[in-house]
């Protein structure tokens, strides 16, 4: 099969398979009510998909639930094995093939693993090609993919984000101090801007209080694993919830230089509001940040020069107001 | 007159909705005027279904817009993926999809005729082999079946899923799809084999994710099928600015995206103007393959030397013959503020730096088009002593924003008091 013969809209895809397998999933674990049945096309499906998906499967036009007789109004999986996990199709196997010349697959398998896939991949042709792409705008320091140390330090990480296990790490500090603590890793976050992974990693208080560390996994010096687990996973969010703006910042966009399709496009990536002014040349956009990148949402602002005008709050004006007065300082030198 | 599904046959008929709803968020219905009101009203209702957790709505005297939001560097998994997953079936399809799977599973070969009589006698399901044989061929090329051939008949079986033929590759293997759904192209495919396999996007997440590229796939998809194969395509193009729509012959030679500014675009060779150009995927409405260039490679060459001293997208315009120079001396502290030289080196793009001064240095770089540059510029703002660019209408922009911006955030008596400084 060739690239141009993929089909990327296919109903192998279409989400109803994939709550009906969940419902057979269960059904096959033990009997489940109506009721049951729907809460799970709820959970797996969209919105309204319980009305579409479960009258055909009780009503029996999909032919996979057998309704029980002890408990009555109970129903049954019909078939006779688990829906999970099911081979992959060639498109799937084509864009794993591409993955293969990405820099970073190296960083979540071992060199045997990575013979392995490549030999299951063989004769499997790629979806793309990395070489097809240029992320022409991304910063120049991106993480060193390649490096052995930075690989094992990884691996290491990951499996002990799975294990939940805590880690011995030496850390050189954006102040250039080393710092060596014990630290749970729970998450990592990867920047497509600057290619950097950041690990979410929590520390224990003396105290007992956690908070939640945020480390560059460029700037680990070393990783050892310790024979401690933490017995459940933690909840990152809950911990970044207060470092959210307590009041958004509210821009105004002007519909000059296509402003407003290229502001609405680049914050995309915020929780945002957009309201059209009655004036109809002017559109309010509201957006909910996080305040530990509020500089870089600062000078994003900035690059959009006097089409896009920040009206609040207060605290993000001012910061406004002080780069402004400092660059007319500097033009006032240069005259 | 049809009735509502949530699922739909063709997926270039909602993309542009989804992408209305999510990047723009303040349309009302009477704002939707291509498609017919009832049309509008099926969609939204889809897009509230499939989305309904990031689904807001905001009510203006008697209008009612329906946005989607979301933070991108909170999802696990982006839903605009879902979108993907919303095709239409047939009640046969979804039940020989469950039932030749399950009988199948046991890695038995059987012929088509066993296959129909195990399905009734097991499943007491009936279904003509017309279409058994139909759905087995989909199938298997598809690469979840497998047909041998055994004297005069073929004989069928199901794939072996991965974790039962390479158990080794787990759980490694379920973390770098975990990944990659997030950032690699045609990420959606990831999520499905998430799917497949019923594991979740436990430890990863994106920051600045541009969620929206996820639309644009099924053009992306042709495009590098262009490219691989050294052919021409015909493209639609309907502008962002006007909504006027254009059909061009281009020669698509690379994907350029944009981390920064959520765009993306492929850069071709433009039969019409015999010009490099670079066109917005999301403006692209659709693709068709054209001839095999044999010049192809030395297209290739001319764009490998000229896009060094591009910035951004733009090759500059027909006029412009020789590149344009743009310098700008940028004040800092270095020793409180040497993030800023950070900066100035990663974020320069092949620009020369020199320190002129302590704490003063001047950035300077040649680019086909130096207005690409202006952002970037600008985002120094507080900190730039000078600026310079061969093109005198650049530098004019340039100056004159700053005017505009000081004029907004600055009261009149600050500005005067700076001026006669």
């Amino acid at each position: 099969m060739k690239t141009n013969e993929f089909t990327l809209f296919s109903q192998l895809y279409t989400c109803y398979y994939h709550v009906v397998a969940k419902i057979l999933e269960e059904t096959m674990r033990r009997p489940l009510t109506r009721c049951q049945i729907e809460d799970l096309a709820r959970t797996y499906g969209y919105d309204e998909s319980v009305l579409a998906v479960v009258p055909r499967l009780v009503q029996g036009d999909w032919p996979f639930l057998k309704p029980d007789k002890s408990p009555s109004g109970t129903y049954s999986s019909a078939l006779k094995n688990l829906p999970f996990p099911q081979p992959l199709t060639r498109l799937q196997k084509s864009w794993l093939k591409s993955l293969m010349s990405d820099s970073r697959i190296r960083l979540f398998f071992t060199d045997a693993q990575l013979k392995e896939l490549e030999s299951f991949l063989s004769d499997t042709i790629p979806l793309f090609y990395m070489g097809d792409f240029c992320l022409f705008d991304q910063y120049k320091d991106h993480d060193p993919f390649s490096s052995a140390m930075y690989r094992e330090h990884m691996h290491t990480i990951m499996e002990a984000v799975c294990q939940q296990r805590f880690l011995n790490i030496s850390y050189l500090s954006q102040r250039e101090n080393i710092l060596t603590r014990t630290w749970l890793p729970c998450r990592l976050e990867y920047g497509q801007r600057d290619g950097k992974f950041r690990l979410y990693a929590m520390a224990f208080r003396k105290n007992g209080r956690q908070r939640i560390d945020l480390l560059n996994a460029a700037r680990i010096l070393s990783v050892k694993k310790t024979d401690v687990i933490f017995p459940s996973p933690v909840d990152v969010d809950s911990f970044l919830d207060h470092t959210l703006c307590t009041q958004p910042l509210v821009l105004e966009i002007s519909t000059k230089r296509n402003a407003l399709e290229r502001a609405l496009l680049h914050f995309s990536c915020y929780q945002k509001k957009v309201e059209r002014m009655e004036s109809s040349t002017a559109y309010h956009c509201t957006i909910y940040y996080d305040k530990r990148w509020e500089t870089e949402l600062l000078i994003q602002v900035l690059s959009f020069g006097p089409v896009v005008k920040v009206l609040g709050p207060e605290s993000f004006l001012q910061l406004m107001r002080d780069r402004l007065k400092r660059q007319a300082l500097l033009m006032a030198d240069t005259l | 007159m049809s009735q509502y599904k949530e699922l739909i046959k063709q997926f270039d008929k909602i993309r542009s909705y989804v992408r209305d709803f999510y990047i723009y968020g303040f349309k009302t219905r009477q704002d939707f005027r291509e498609k017919s009101g009832r049309t509008y009203d099926n969609q939204r209702r889809r897009i509230e279904s499939w989305f309904s957790d990031y689904i807001r709505t905001d009510q203006n005297g008697h209008k009612k817009s329906v946005f989607l939001t979301l933070d991108s560097s909170r999802m696990a998994v982006n839903p605009l993926y879902q979108a993907w997953k919303s095709k239409t079936f047939t009640d046969n399809d979804i039940s020989l999809r469950f039932l030749l799977s399950d009988l199948l599973a046991d890695g038995r070969m059987r012929s088509l005729e066993t296959i129909a009589d195990e399905i009734q006698e097991i499943y007491s399901c009936l279904f003509d082999t017309q279409t058994i044989r139909r759905k087995l061929a989909f199938y298997e090329k598809e690469g979840l079946m497998i047909r041998k051939k055994q004297g005069k008949q073929f004989l069928y079986t199901r794939a072996v899923p991965l974790h039962q033929s390479h158990p080794d590759l787990f759980p490694a293997l379920i973390l770098a799809v975990s990944f990659f759904q997030g950032i690699a192209p045609f990420g959606f495919i990831g999520s499905t084999i998430l799917d497949f396999w019923n594991e979740k996007n436990k430890y990863f997440r994106f920051r600045n994710d541009y969620l929206i590229h996820t639309l644009e796939d099924e053009i992306l998809l042709s495009v590098l099928n262009a490219i691989e194969q050294k052919r021409w395509i015909r493209i639609t193009i309907k502008s962002t600015k006007s909504g006027h729509t254009d059909t061009l012959t281009v020669l698509p030679l690379k994907i350029l995206t944009s981390t920064q500014t959520g765009r993306r675009y492929v850069c071709a060779m433009s039969k019409h103007t015999d010009r490099f150009s670079s066109f917005r995927l999301d403006s692209i409405q659709n693709a068709s393959l054209l001839e095999h260039d044999n010049t192809y490679d030395t297209c290739m060459d001319s764009f490998q030397k000229i896009f060094p001293q591009v910035w951004g997208v733009s090759f500059g315009s027909p006029q412009t013959e020789t590149p344009e120079s743009v310098s700008m001396e940028i004040q800092f502290d270095e020793k409180e503020e040497a993030f800023i030289l950070t900066r100035l080196q990663r974020e320069g793009r092949g620009g020369s730096l020199k320190r002129l001064a302590p704490g003063l240095y001047e950035y300077s770089r040649l680019c086909t088009d130096a207005k690409e540059l202006l952002p970037w510029v600008k985002s120094f703002t507080g900190r730039i002593c000078a600026f310079h660019c061969s093109n005198p209408a650049v530098e004019r922009r340039f100056w004159d924003d700053m005017h505009k911006m000081q004029a907004f955030y600055m009261a009149e008596g600050e500005l005067n008091h700076h001026e006669d400084k």
